[in-house]
């Protein structure tokens, strides 16, 4: 038991360390943060898993025949476009949003599998860091600052972004109210139907990105399912931040610190059985998650917009 | 201008009329993406529509695929009506083959039949303890059942994975991860001659007509229909709402690991790290597809087995990949949910100026 102690504690004082984790929890980060500002805008998405791997097949393919450079925005549009689906069924259609999203998810697993077929183990030169080689050789902060690709670096602009979206602009106090309450919004003039619309782009575009990191920058290659999950984690992100914008950040940073730790304590040469049981850390972390964060009920709901998952339909 | 009246009651007619809509809606999605893969369309889609019904061994496909997807979604759609969102079927139904094997070896794979319900049993325990970690962390934390269920799939993946590799590997089986099979007499029989029809399908219609005659032949199903139709439904009308969270998590749970059991038994007659075809997933579509109601989910899930069964026969003529059928069943999804707005509302078109005129509704 104090080995692993003993093993935690120099495995967390180190800068490969933190650079793994940022590693780690980009895609999570990334897609969290595009659902974060569906959330806000009072529509649920589940469709989150789907989209990810939309952006992954896309930006894996793009790179591959193209560029990186047309690889990033294929995989934005790729889950913007599953994403508006979704919006055309949940606001022009008035769908169930549980269920459409849940259809998007079988959607995207299905459609990415199909198309993805001739892609499936072939391989993609790793991307280069988006900072030079001097800069990345500066002691400590040269890994940790300089030595990303550039799906980070959006990563981080992408959240502080929202944040300041959100709380320090008049579209994003928009928004905001039209989460809180579609009908008080919309007798205020507020467009809320294409609001919505808007933000459920975006949210597509964000875990797209999300999902391309895992297949342009991680492994990198193509495979059928491969987000195993990171979808679904991102949504429980959300809770955990309790809809905002900077502990989610944080709840992401928390949450890859987690993956990376399970990933060297496999890597330490357990038993085999114990592989398995490891695998399960992440998803079993996301459930005592779910559970300290619902626990007080109050101040879920204080955080959590009103108007969340409900259908909006203007009275005519 | 498109305005939207909502209809006071949705008549059977036009509920069976959008869902034909829906199925051609699918079809012709399905016709634009085989040409869009480079297939002719219509010599794919006559093979996709044609085949399953074509002879005893694909209709007996069918309804062995069609079977545990009927069980599984008949148990989702109790809990979907009350705004219950059990969506970790799939790892319900793992753990539901898993008890049952476990039923199997306990018993030293006796050559008797009347093991058979043990094991059966024993998968539908299995299935109701993994649900009752996401009821109980509902009724005690107020954590989403949603996420918690669909998280613990992928844990229960990860123990079959463990049991196939670890403890219950066959030794002659040459590495490959998988358990001794099952004595024969553990098998459940063919109700059919040489093809794949098994008696559990007998246990999947009996469990479908209780709860047919259940939600409309008796006062408890009449209440938990007029329980829907309120939009803060999340109780069964006469149930607290822990009640209703324990009901419809035990239930789903428990048919979820039947049905991983009769699988088991019926079907694969070992367990392997390939066990699920995704069933617990794909039974969700069913139950919506069933518009949540028993009988429409027989016919949801026999709708379904037939795109599984149309997909490997043009994966067999054309090379498509099988995960066409996923598609399919996603996007039927999909247009069972557009063509439910032409069931709640009247779709009016109105010229622009001419809202005031008509009455408030």
């Amino acid at each position: 038991m104090s080995g692993l102690f003993e093993f935690v504690i120099s495995n967390l004082l180190t800068v490969s360390f933190a650079v793994a984790v940022i590693g780690a929890a980009t895609p999570l980060l990334l897609a969290a943060t595009g659902e974060l500002i569906v959330e806000r805008s009072g529509v649920l998405n589940l469709g989150v898993e789907g989209m990810m791997l939309a952006g992954a097949l896309a930006g894996f393919a793009a790179s591959q025949e193209l560029s990186y450079a047309v690889g990033i925005p294929a995989a934005a549009l790729a889950g913007a476009l599953l994403a508006l689906i979704f919006a055309f069924f949940t606001q022009t259609l008035l769908t169930n949003q549980v269920a459409t999203g849940l259809a998007l998810t079988i959607f995207g697993i299905g459609i990415t599998k199909l198309i993805g077929g001739p892609y499936t183990g072939t391989p993609l030169e790793p991307m280069a860091p988006l900072f030079s080689e001097g800069l990345q050789q500066i002691p400590v902060a040269g890994p940790i600052v300089f030595g990303h690709d550039p799906f980070v670096y959006l990563s981080i602009i992408g959240i502080v972004g929202t944040w300041y979206f959100l709380f320090r602009t008049r579209a994003g106090l928009i928004l905001r109210a039209v989460g809180e309450d579609h009908n008080s919004a919309h007798a205020l003039g507020c467009h809320v139907v294409g609001i919505r619309y808007a933000a459920i782009l975006v949210g597509g575009a964000f875990a797209g990105l999300g999902g391309a990191y895992m297949s342009m920058v991680k492994t990198p290659q193509w495979n059928e399912g491969m987000t195993a999950g990171s979808g679904w984690i991102a949504l429980a992100l959300i809770v955990f931040a309790t809809w905002r914008p900077m502990r989610l950040w944080l709840g992401a940073y928390l949450f890859g610190a987690l993956l990376v730790l399970q990933l060297r304590i496999q890597g330490t040469g357990v038993s085999v059985g114990v592989t398995y049981f490891l695998t399960m850390v992440p998803y079993l972390a996301t459930i005592v998650v779910l559970v300290i964060m619902s626990w007080d009920k109050v101040a879920l709901r204080r955080h959590a917009p009103a108007s969340i998952g409900k259908i909006f339909k203007p009275a005519s | 201008m498109i305005r939207l009246v909502p209809r006071t009651r949705p008549s059977l007619l036009l509920q069976a009329g959008t869902s034909v809509l829906a199925v051609l809606l699918t079809l012709l999605f399905g016709m634009i993406m085989f040409a869009l893969l480079g297939n002719p369309p219509f010599e794919v889609l006559s093979v996709f529509l044609t085949s399953p019904l074509s002879s005893l061994f694909d209709i007996s496909d069918l309804l062995v695929k069609a079977g545990p997807l009927i069980l599984i979604a008949l148990g989702l759609a109790v809990g979907y009506r009350a705004n219950i969102w059990n969506i970790g079927a799939e790892g319900q139904f793992l753990l539901g083959s898993i008890f049952g094997m476990g039923a199997v070896l306990a018993l030293g794979n006796p050559a008797t039949f009347w093991a058979v319900p043990v094991i059966l049993i024993a998968g539908a325990i299995g299935g109701m303890l993994w649900a009752a970690i996401p009821a109980a962390l509902r009724t005690a934390f107020n954590a989403s059942e949603l996420l918690t269920s669909l998280m613990l799939v992928y844990v229960a993946q990860q123990l079959l994975y463990f049991m196939v590799n670890q403890v219950w590997k066959n030794p002659l089986s040459f590495g490959w991860p998988e358990t001794i099979e099952l004595h024969e007499a553990l098998q459940l029989p063919a109700l059919v001659d040489g093809t794949g029809i098994h008696a559990g399908l007998i246990i999947v219609v009996t469990i479908a007509a209780v709860l047919a005659i259940l939600t409309f032949r008796t006062t408890f199903g009449y209440r938990m229909r007029m329980a829907e139709l309120t939009p803060k439904a999340l109780r069964f009308a006469g149930f607290g709402e822990k009640a209703t969270i324990w009901i419809s998590l035990m239930l789903s749970g428990g048919l979820a690991g039947l049905a991983g059991a009769i699988e088991l038994s019926a079907t694969f007659e070992k367990l392997n790290d390939q066990f699920s075809l995704g069933y617990g997933f794909t039974a969700i579509i069913v139950a919506f597809l069933g518009r949540l109601n028993p009988i429409g989910i027989v016919l949801g899930g026999l709708l379904v087995g037939f795109t599984f069964v149309g997909g490997d026969w043009i994966r067999v003529s054309h090379g498509i990949n099988d995960a066409a059928a996923d598609v399919f069943q996603a996007s039927l999804l999909f247009f069972v949910l557009a063509c439910d707005l032409i069931t709640r509302y009247r779709v009016q078109w109105v010229r622009h100026g001419q809202h005031k005129r008509v009455p408030a509704e």
